[in-house]
Formats: structure tokens, C-alpha cells, sequence
């Protein structure tokens, strides 16, 4: 939990340029990742505050395109966003088993009964970057700059969550009529438009992060991603943003983390953008940078010889969607059909040639890490040919039979041609005759939600950390049109996850989306899930130590130190 | 503005009216077939590279019978090094490098004949229309040509490419269609010249209707820069095929184009190098086979030389 | 001559105008909707709502012909517009990546001046002698190898290799990345910069620097066999200033009309060396906007590429008439 802050000043410790390399002994790695309790302030392995580390693993091919937490849609510009403020809530993972949400900003929170009003308790004291206080109307204030409708970026749909939301979007309305702002009793009060029992988790995210009276005076908006952003996180922007680098320096009004730590070590994070994975490994091999992504390949080689942070689990999913309503895979007799295609698939190869090891065979599509998950839902992700050529003469013996091979879509240019090429092989060796289908990258998801899927690539990481992250936005009838490109439509299904929504009992939570998971896994075979996400960071294990990922994909620069 | 032009003959002002003077003096001697080939022949780079080319397109023709893969066969054997088994080695998913590498070959020749011919029809078309025409009709194309040359060739590449998807057709057709400005300047160049020689003006003032004129009086003397310039042309197009590879607007997985398993390989140089030396030594030493037979037919063709 | 440059630039001005109003049209005929390209970079479906905005926000929703007058009358104040990606002033990011693009076009230019023309020199002049076999066998092999194949191997053999094996720090090269950015006079790279600068400068110059040596070579051994070389050595002239005087200016006719060719290419779309080290040019730039449906920014940056071409080409033309007195303008019509 998070303590106050106490008022004393901290000594920067300049450390100027690049420490020199000391060969320390070798530190061990903490593993997973997580927010364990070893790694806290007090337990930390020795090593040097101040200092600075060049990334250049995290803007590959793009700069990015926002800082400003109102318009940001990319994870690579979340991890520096996250630096920058702090939210309502965040996530405690120091048990990976079970994450928690807990209070950051606000020092307590509390819904009603039916889980429509929230109640955020702010922190006093807290301050942003310039010395102004952190008050509710500083989280209201950035409300309503992010759901103005000429500003409004590509999250800003989850505004509708809030009553008025909707209707500010629109137009219609010019403030949000769910969201009161009580400075004199540090209160802001949000009511949803419908109830939510994980609002929780979202009220954590980007989009609701506060602003300071600054961008009350901006003439546009969008100028403010362009200057010195101003913000409440453990770093803040040392330069306006350019093409090649971002530079953060340390905040020394940051008032700490949930996990009890109260500054950030590294004195300076220097982001710099790489056009080509390649490359950029290339340079990180140079010793030009400190941190790189693995590339595909090279996955070995990276463990081997540096640090990496390969075992921390990301809270993601790569599936491929089965299109319900499509007459050659979908609808109750093509069942078997379904599952025989799920369990023919050998998910170990694909992991192994394709990523070199460094993902999660999946046993579901929810990962692990979200709130609720449990092992194994899928009764036919294993690999077992035998089960699938049994299941194929099945359906066949009902009297089925393919018309023409079953096409595999995927969007052209990102490495997933490998892995359809081994699904056709795999299909092939129990019957089964399937063929590539690659699609161009920039029609690719808006054909997928006209309904154009048959067997699609698809994907996900969580915006939140919250199973109807996955279940609704992927899954619910509601979705169909939107990321569910299977037109899955179960009314059993759909009843579990309306209900799962609303109810604020975690365990019981859980429980009904289980069931809800394994209706969509075994009964209806409404996707096939193949490969959890898992960390790609590679670093200099020599000069660095604490290197960690959260399972959000989010890096704990400030958590970073130098040996 | 292309990509990658490695004859080195492009457009340009005084450049093109240079050479045509060149082959204003070809249109009084032509040297004759048996000492061309007697000339190319004392080329000995060029000779070696015909030698090269016609083992290469036994290669292309016949590669199913010589392949001991096919392109998509695949063994569990990840990225290993050349063996007995797989003498290049296997690839990512383990498919042999080496079929994929002699397969390659049929691909980039043919993305690399029909894209040289496709365009080299078009420089010739718009360039003998515009040298022997003259007036209007060459400002006109003079023009269109300088709006081609304008945007840049990125964009004209990437925008077809997503019109037509990635195939091996669409890469003919992008090449194709945009590289022919620099041949049809020289066309224009040698017809305007070749106009003003004397027996042009005797074949019309015989009365040979203008079209005969330009065919079997004109052309064959202009085609000496011409098959010169292909030639060598075929290899610009082999690298550009490479290049859009490495963009991501080329050839996709998985046709073996040399330049896509380039492309795909480069950041493997560490440590499976092999995925990368063997294309590109099979793509370097094709395109310099036919750079060296352009060069050797330019000299053989040369009426200067002795 | 003036009215020659004069007229020259006039024929830009339509130049400019259908190339920019073709690649207008061109954009509308490329397949998915803008709008919907502009929303859902996160990779997914986006919200309705989140595309309709973004429709309106850039005019998308308005019929073509209106966006097309729009469009002039927009750039005919200079205002390139806004990204449609990050919503960034166009004129901002063709300031910035110009600069970068011609800083390192310049080097690659000078490279291959001095290098393709003074290795083209020499091995005319030594013809048939060993070293111009290996200059011959080296620069048709530079000029077969893919700029990217040589990136990557020059970026391992002066940076990774070297850190791996722990070489001091003033014998690496830097493989990527714009550098400290410390310039003086525009285009001289000071303190660590040029380790920055060396690499990519030197594969964008590669395959033209062997272009020019080959080129080089052949046009000056045809000068040196040409009549008026004969007459000038039989009018008693020293070898040095035959070659000199007469035979090089000659020679560099058809140089020069490359190298000018290549100054456009190297600024404009020196994609693949850009990729390659991370420098942040024009032309990637110019790919990526082309990717990412990014209209304003892939008319800005084409406008001034074009414009930059323009001038390189004018600026060899004109030298002709130094090299060659018998060229003149004005009796010669055409561009």
C-alpha cells in the first residue's frame, strides 16, 4: 500500500554520462518480473542511484505518434506516458497469482451496491511536476479536454462508460454529467451510465490520467503533446518530444508508487525511435543503447548472453477467430470440424520455429495475470493428432464434407505467414485441407468486422487489466461488428458476461467468467487460441539490474538501477 | 528517380543528346553480326557471365527435377546450419535453403525479363512516338515523362502494391510500369538524330509512308543503346525487387525471391548467417552477369573499337 | 540563358501541379477508408464514434472534388496542413527531416564526387593495368550489392564486432540514430557526430559512387582516343594539361548528368539506407506516410522532393554550358 509522502528533499546525484562498466558478479535476475516484494527499496541488491540508460527497444519503426495520455492508442507510448503520471488506480502484482487493484492517486475508493456511483478518495498532498496540487478537479479537468469531441482520440469511447459520456461525444451535451469534482472534500464522484463492477480498472487507465491548469490555457489542445507536458509520474519530460528521441529526467514531486517507493533511481531515460527491429538489436550489440527488443531469431542468443525479460507473462492473447456464421466452419455441425482443428494444431512447433520459445502455449484465451484466470479451460488445446483424425472421421460420418479448402486469413507483413504455413501443415496431416489467405494489413480488421473471417488472425492485449477485457470486447453479441470476428453469439454466454460485469464479488466474478470461457472454448468452439504473449525485452545486464516488465507490458524505468 | 539504376545510363539534359550523337555515327557504319560476336566474345567477363546465365536458367527450367525440396516442405530443423542433408542449410521453419535458393532463381529471372521487356516496351513505344513525331506529341510526352520522374518512386510503388497485393505479377507490374522513363529518353535522343540522316530524307523522298520509315529504317539502328540498356536494365530490376522486399511491398512468403529471403535474413548475419549469404551471393552474381554482358555487347556493338 | 532558367522554373509549376493533384487521385483509389486507417491504429476494430470524428476532423467526409480545392488553396498558402497520424504541422516535419535528409545527402554526394570520379580518373588513365582490373571487379560488385545487405554488414564489422570484443571506444562506429545533432555550417558534423554520420553516408554513396568510377572510366578513355586529344597532344601540349584542359571537362559531361540525377535520389528517396541506420529523412518518412494513408504529409514531403529535383537538375543543365562551350541555350527547346 502506498505511504505519504514525506516532505524531505532528495540530493540528485548527477551522474553525468554512461557509467562505466564494472563487472560485478553476476546479478541474478529477479524472475517474472512482477512487483515482488524482494524487489521493494528496502531489499534491493545493492548497486548506484542516479545514472542513465538509452532505450531502444521501445519505438520501433514509428515515433510516436501521442504523448498526450487523451489521444494515446499505442502500448509503446503507454510505457512512457506511464512515466510521466499517475493515475486513480493501479495494479499490485506482487503476488502474478493474483493482481490486485489498488489506489494510487486516490487514497481510497469505494462503489455503491449496485456499483453505479464510485467514490475516489484524492491523496492530499500530491503534486504535479510544477509544484501544482493534485485536486479532483485536475482529473475532471482532463475529462472533459479528452471527451471534447474535436479532440476526442481513438479511446475515448470509453467515456460512454460514464453517464453523459455518450452525449458529450456527440456533441450534445458540454460537460459529462456523471463526473462531480469536489476540491474542499478531495472527492470526485463518477457516475456510470450502466453498472460496472470493474471500473475499478479502468478509471487506471491513460485516458483518465489528470491534467494541470496548463492545458486550460492551450489555444489547441494538441499542443500540448508537442511542449513540455506537465504531469504528476516518478519522471517528466527534459525536452519537447522530437522525431528521434524522448528524454526524461527525474520528478522530484513524484509522491511514489503502491509497491512503497519514492523516487525514481535513474537520474535519465533517453528513448530513442528505431526504424527496424534489426537494427536496433544491432545497435544495443554496438553498446549505442542499454535495452532493445529481442527480434524473432535471436531469442536464444539474447537469453544467453544478456538479460532479458522473456519469463514475465504479457497480458496477451494470439488466437485465431472461427467464424460462427460461416457455412464451411461454423454452426453446430461443423463442431467437430472445429475441434478437431483446435486440437491438430501443434501449438509447441509453431512456438518454437516461429517465436524461438520466448511465448506461452496458450490452454485458453483469457492470460494469465488478469484477475480470475484459471489454467486449462480449454478441453482441446492440446495437441493430439490421433483426437483430431478421430473427431474429423466424426464429422465426416454426419455426413460433412469440405467443399474447398478451408482459407487461413492473416494480415500481410507481420510474421504470420510462418505460422499459418505450419497450421496448413498441421491441418493436412489429419485430413484437413487449408490454405493461406493473406489479406492487405490496412483493410484487414475493418473487412474482418464486415464479417469476412473464416479462420482469421487475430489478437489482443488487455487496455485493462480485466477479464471482460477479453470476454466482452472479443466475444459478446455486442461486439459483433466490432473486434468480434467470429459473430460468436451464444445467449448463455452473453447472460454469464453481463452478469460477471455486475457482480462486485471478485471470486464469484471470476467463477462466472470461467464458465462463460469454457462455453465459448468446449461447447461451441468459438476460437482457436494458441500462444500467450511474454516479455521481449532485452538489456545490459552488466551495467543494469531491476530491469522489470510488468504483465502489461509496461517497464518499470523508474525502478531501474545501475550496478 | 528509381531506386536502384546500376547502368548508369539515365535520363537526363545533354547527357541523352550525347549519346544520340554516338549513334548518329552508328547509322553510317554498323558493324557486322560475325565481328560482334568475335568482339564479345574477347570479353572475357562476358563470356563467363552467359556461361553463369545459361546454367542459372537450367537451373530455373528444370528446378523441380533438381530441387531436392520443394519451396514449402518442411523438416524439424530450425535454422541449421549447410549439411549433407540441406547443403545451405534450413530456414526459420525448416525449410531447405537450397531449393528455395534454385526455385529463387526461376523467380527472380522471370520478375527480372518480363519487368526489363515491360518496360523497355513502353520507353520504346512512347520513345520512338515522341523522337520521330516531334512537336506536340513529344512535349506532351515529354511532360507526362517529368511527372513520372517527379513523384518519387516509393510512393508509386507502395500505392500499386496495395492496389494489387504482392505477387509476382504486381512486382512485374510495378517495375514495369515505372521505370521506363529513362529508356525512352534515350530512344527519343537516337531518333531525333537518326531523323536527320540522309538516307531517312532519300527514303522520303521516295515516297516510304512515314510508319515504314520509322520501323525498317530507324529502329534497327536505335536498338543498339537499346538492347544495351535492357541488358543491363534486368539487373537494376533484380535489386529493385530486393529493395521492395526489404520495404515490405515486394514478393511475399512464401515465393523464394532472392530478395525477400535477403530481406527476411539480414538481421540473422550473426548468427545464422547463412540465411543471408546465399541469396545474396546468388542475387550479386546474377546481377553482375548481366551488367557484364550489358557492357560486353556495348563494346562489341561499338563501331569505333577496332 | 536567363530566360532558359527562367523558363525552366515556369515548367515546374505544372510539373508540380499534376504530380501532386495525380498522387491526390491516386490516394482515394488505394483500397480502405482513411478515416478507418486514421482510428484504428491500435490494431483493432475501432469505435464508430472514434471514426466519424476523425471523418470530420480532416474533411474525409467531404466529396473528393471539394478536398482537392481545399487542398490547393491550403498549399498555396504554404500551410501544408496536419498529419492525419499524429496531428503534427506538415511544414514542421518537412523542416525537420529535410534538414536530415541533406546533411546526409551532402556527404554521400561529396563521396561520391570525389571518390567515383578520381577512381573512374585513375583507372582510365592506368587502363588495363592491375589496379584498374580491381577497381573494375570492386565497383560492379559495389553496385550489385543491396543497400541493405551493406548496411548491416558494415554496421557489424565497425560496431558490433568491435563491441563485442571490447575494442575502445574510439574505434567504434555508431550504427543508428541522428547523433548528438551538433552541426557546423549546416552540414559539418562536429564532436561525435561524424560516427554517426559515416556509415549510412557511406552505403547511400556506394552504389552511385560505383556507378560514377565506371562511368568516369569509359567516358574519359573515349576521350582520350578522341580526335581533338590527338590534335591537342600534336600541337606539342604536355600530357597533364591535354588531359586536363580538353579531355576532362569532356568527360565529365555525362558524369555530372548522373551525379545530378543522383542528388535527387539520394534526398528524396533514400529509403532504404534510412531504415537501415534509423535516420530520420525524407524518404522514409515518405514510405511510412504512404503505409499509413497520411495524405498531408505524403503531398508536403513529395512537394518539396520534387522542388528539390527540380533545382539539382537545373543547376547540372546549367553546367553544361561550363563544360561543353559548345552548348548553348536557347537554340536547343527542350528540357
Amino acid at each position: 500500500m502506498r505511504e505519504p509522502r514525506t516532505r524531505s528533499r532528495l540530493v540528485g546525484i548527477a551522474a553525468g554520462l554512461f557509467a562505466l562498466s564494472l563487472i560485478a558478479a553476476a546479478c541474478s535476475s529477479d524472475d517474472s518480473g512482477n512487483k515482488s516484494s524482494a524487489t521493494t527499496e528496502k531489499a534491493a541488491t545493492g548497486g548506484k542511484t542516479g545514472g542513465e540508460l538509452v532505450d531502444l527497444g521501445t519505438f520501433l519503426g514509428d515515433p510516436p505518434e501521442f504523448l498526450d495520455p487523451g489521444l494515446n492508442s499505442t502500448l509503446n507510448s503507454y510505457q512512457v506516458i506511464n512515466e510521466l503520471y499517475d493515475g486513480l488506480t493501479d495494479i499490485d502484482a506482487s503476488d502474478p497469482a493474483n493482481p490486485k487493484i489498488v489506489p494510487l492517486v486516490a487514497k481510497s475508493y469505494e462503489a455503491n451496491a449496485d456499483a453505479t456511483v464510485w467514490t475516489f478518495k484524492i491523496r492530499d498532498g500530491e503534486q504535479f511536476s510544477n509544484g501544482e496540487p493534485v485536486l479532483p478537479s485536475s482529473f475532471s479537468r482532463a475529462w472533459e479536454r479528452a471527451s471534447n469531441k474535436d479532440f476526442a482520440g481513438d479511446y475515448s469511447y470509453l467515456f460512454n462508460f460514464i453517464k453523459g459520456g455518450k452525449e458529450k461525444l456527440a456533441g450534445t451535451a458540454t460537460t459529462l454529467a456523471g463526473v462531480k469534482a469536489d476540491d474542499a472534500n478531495m472527492t470526485l464522484t463518477v457516475t456510470l451510465a450502466k453498472p460496472y463492477s470493474n471500473f475499478d480498472a479502468v478509471a487506471g487507465f491513460q485516458l483518465f490520467f489528470p491534467m494541470p491548469k496548463a492545458v486550460d490555457s492551450l489555444k489547441d489542445q494538441k499542443e500540448w503533446d508537442k511542449g513540455l507536458m506537465i504531469g504528476n509520474g516518478p519522471y517528466k519530460l527534459a525536452q519537447p518530444r522530437t522525431d528521434t528521441d524522448i528524454v526524461l529526467v527525474r520528478n522530484d514531486k513524484w509522491g511514489g508508487d503502491v509497491m512503497g517507493h519514492k523516487k525514481a533511481i535513474l537520474d535519465k531515460v533517453t528513448f530513442k525511435v528505431s526504424k527496424d527491429t534489426d537494427t536496433a538489436y544491432n545497435a544495443f550489440e554496438a553498446g549505442e543503447g542499454d535495452s532493445a527488443n529481442i527480434p524473432p531469431g535471436r531469442v536464444k542468443e539474447a537469453d544467453q548472453n544478456y538479460g532479458t525479460t522473456l519469463d514475465v507473462n504479457i497480458l496477451g492473447s494470439y488466437h485465431f477467430d472461427i467464424n460462427q456464421k460461416d457455412p464451411s466452419v461454423g454452426g453446430a455441425k461443423n463442431l467437430k470440424l472445429r475441434q478437431a482443428i483446435d486440437m491438430a494444431i501443434n501449438r509447441s512447433e509453431i512456438n518454437t520455429a516461429v517465436f524461438n520459445g520466448s511465448r506461452t502455449v496458450s490452454t485458453g484465451v483469457t492470460p494469465p495475470g488478469i484477475p480470475g484466470f484459471k489454467k486449462g479451460l480449454c478441453d482441446y488445446c492440446k495437441y493430439d493428432p490421433q483426437g483430431a483424425k478421430a473427431a474429423v472421421d466424426e464429422w465426416k460420418a454426419a455426413g460433412n464434407s469440405q467443399s474447398g479448402p478451408i482459407k487461413i486469413q492473416f494480415n500481410q507483413g507481420s510474421g504470420h505467414e510462418n505460422v499459418v504455413a505450419i497450421m496448413v501443415d498441421n491441418l493436412k496431416a489429419v485430413g484437413i485441407q487449408a490454405v493461406a489467405d493473406p489479406k492487405p494489413a490496412e483493410t484487414y480488421f475493418s473487412s474482418l468486422a464486415k464479417g469476412s473471417c473464416v479462420l482469421c488472425r487475430a489478437g489482443w492485449f488487455a487496455d485493462y487489466p480485466t477479464y471482460d477485457n477479453f470476454m466482452y470486447d472479443l466475444f459478446h453479441k455486442d461486439a459483433i461488428g466490432g473486434n468480434n470476428y467470429s459473430q460468436f453469439d451464444d445467449p448463455k454466454f452473453n447472460s454469464l458476461v453481463d452478469e460477471a460485469k455486475q457482480t462486485v464479488d471478485k471470486a464469484k466474478q471470476g467463477d462466472l467468467f470461467n464458465q462463460a470461457e469454457k462455453i465459448l472454448l468446449n461447447d461451441d468452439v468459438g476460437v482457436i487460441p494458441l500462444l500467450w504473449y511474454r516479455g521481449a525485452y532485452v538489456y545490459n545486464e552488466k551495467k543494469f539490474t531491476n530491469f522489470q516488465q510488468t504483465n502489461f507490458g509496461l517497464v518499470l524505468w523508474d525502478q531501474i538501477r545501475r550496478k | 528517380m528509381t531506386i536502384v539504376d546500376p547502368s548508369g545510363i539515365s535520363a537526363g539534359g545533354a547527357g541523352a543528346e550525347t549519346m544520340g550523337q554516338d549513334i548518329a555515327d552508328l547509322g553510317a557504319i554498323r558493324p557486322l553480326r560475325a565481328d560482334v560476336w568475335r568482339r564479345f566474345k574477347r570479353n572475357r567477363m562476358a563470356v563467363a557471365s552467359m556461361v553463369f546465365l545459361a546454367v542459372l536458367a537450367v537451373l530455373a527450367i528444370f528446378a523441380p527435377l533438381i530441387a531436392p525440396y520443394g519451396i514449402t516442405d518442411r523438416v524439424p530443423l530450425f535454422r541449421e546450419g549447410p549439411s549433407l542433408h540441406h547443403l545451405f542449410g534450413t530456414d526459420g521453419i525448416g525449410r531447405d535453403v537450397f531449393s528455395r535458393v534454385i526455385y529463387g532463381a526461376r523467380v527472380s529471372l522471370t520478375i527480372g525479363v518480363l519487368a526489363a521487356s515491360l518496360s523497355l516496351l513502353i520507353g520504346l513505344v512512347l520513345g520512338a512516338t515522341a523522337g520521330f513525331f516531334g512537336g506536340l506529341i513529344d512535349t506532351v510526352i515529354a511532360r507526362v515523362t517529368d511527372i513520372v520522374l517527379a513523384v518519387p518512386y516509393i510512393v508509386l510503388a507502395i500505392a500499386i502494391a496495395s492496389v494489387l497485393g504482392g505477387s509476382e505479377r504486381a512486382v512485374i507490374l510495378i517495375i514495369g510500369l515505372t521505370t521506363w522513363t529513362s529508356l525512352t529518353r534515350i530512344v527519343r535522343a537516337s531518333f531525333l538524330s537518326l531523323k536527320q540522316l540522309e538516307y531517312v530524307e532519300a527514303a522520303t523522298a521516295l515516297g516510304f509512308s512515314r510508319p515504314r520509315i520509322m520501323f525498317r529504317h530507324i529502329l534497327p539502328n536505335a536498338l543498339q543503346p537499346v538492347i544495351v540498356y535492357g541488358t543491363i536494365s534486368i539487373a537494376g530490376v533484380i535489386l529493385t525487387e530486393a529493395a521492395l522486399s526489404f520495404l515490405g511491398v515486394g514478393v511475399r512468403d512464401p515465393t523464394p525471391a532472392w530478395g525477400l529471403m535477403i530481406a527476411q535474413g539480414k538481421g540473422d548475419l550473426a548468427n545464422a548467417p547463412h540465411l543471408l549469404l546465399f541469396p545474396s551471393i546468388a542475387l550479386v552474381l546474377t546481377v553482375l552477369a548481366f551488367v557484364f554482358i550489358g557492357d560486353g555487347l556495348r563494346d562489341a556493338l561499338d563501331p569505333k573499337q577496332k | 540563358m536567363p530566360s532558359y532558367i527562367v523558363r525552366r522554373v515556369l515548367l515546374l509549376v505544372p510539373t508540380v501541379f499534376f504530380a501532386l493533384s495525380f498522387l491526390f487521385v491516386l490516394f482515394f483509389q488505394l483500397p480502405g477508408d482513411p478515416a478507418n486507417l486514421i482510428a484504428g491504429r491500435a490494431n483493432r476494430t475501432p469505435d464508430p464514434g472514434v471514426i466519424q470524428r476523425a471523418r470530420e476532423r480532416y474533411d474525409l467526409d467531404k466529396p473528393v472534388p471539394t478536398q482537392f480545392v481545399n487542398y490547393w488553396k491550403r498549399t498555396l498558402r504554404w500551410d501544408l496542413g496536419e498529419s492525419f497520424a499524429d496531428r503534427r504541422s506538415v511544414n514542421d516535419i518537412l523542416g525537420e527531416h529535410a534538414k536530415n535528409s541533406f546533411r546526409l545527402g551532402i556527404w554521400a554526394i561529396l563521396i561520391e564526387i570525389v571518390v567515383g570520379i578520381g577512381v573512374g580518373l585513375i583507372a582510365a588513365l592506368r587502363r588495363y593495368s592491375w589496379s584498374d582490373r580491381i577497381t573494375t571487379v570492386i565497383t560492379a560488385g559495389m553496385s550489385a550489392v543491396p543497400v541493405f545487405v551493406l548496411g548491416f554488414v558494415l554496421q557489424y564489422i565497425f560496431a558490433v564486432y568491435p563491441n563485442k570484443h571490447g575494442w575502445p571506444d574510439f574505434l567504434k562506429l555508431r550504427t543508428q540514430g541522428l547523433g548528438p545533432n551538433t552541426w557546423t555550417f549546416f552540414f559539418v558534423p562536429t564532436g561525435e557526430e561524424w560516427r554517426y554520420v559515416i556509415l549510412p553516408a557511406v552505403t547511400l554513396a556506394s552504389v552511385t559512387t560505383a556507378l560514377v568510377a565506371r562511368m568516369m572510366r569509359g567516358s574519359m578513355l573515349e576521350v582520350l582516343r578522341a580526335d581533338y586529344m590527338r590534335t591537342a597532344r600534336a600541337k606539342g601540349l604536355d600530357e597533364r594539361s591535354v588531359i586536363v584542359k580538353h579531355g576532362l571537362r569532356n568527360a565529365l559531361i555525362p558524369v555530372v548528368t548522373l551525379i545530378g540525377i543522383d542528388f535527387g535520389t539520394i534526398i528524396g528517396v533514400a529509403v532504404l539506407t534510412e531504415t537501415t541506420f534509423s535516420w530520420p529523412g525524407l524518404g522514409s518518412e515518405i514510405a511510412r506516410s504512404v503505409t499509413r494513408r497520411d495524405l498531408p504529409v505524403m503531398l508536403g514531403l513529395t512537394l518539396s522532393v520534387v522542388v528539390i529535383y527540380a533545382v539539382a537538375s537545373l543547376a547540372v543543365d546549367l553546367s553544361y554550358a561550363w563544360f561543353d562551350p559548345r552548348i548553348r541555350f536557347g537554340r536547343r527547346g527542350d528540357a
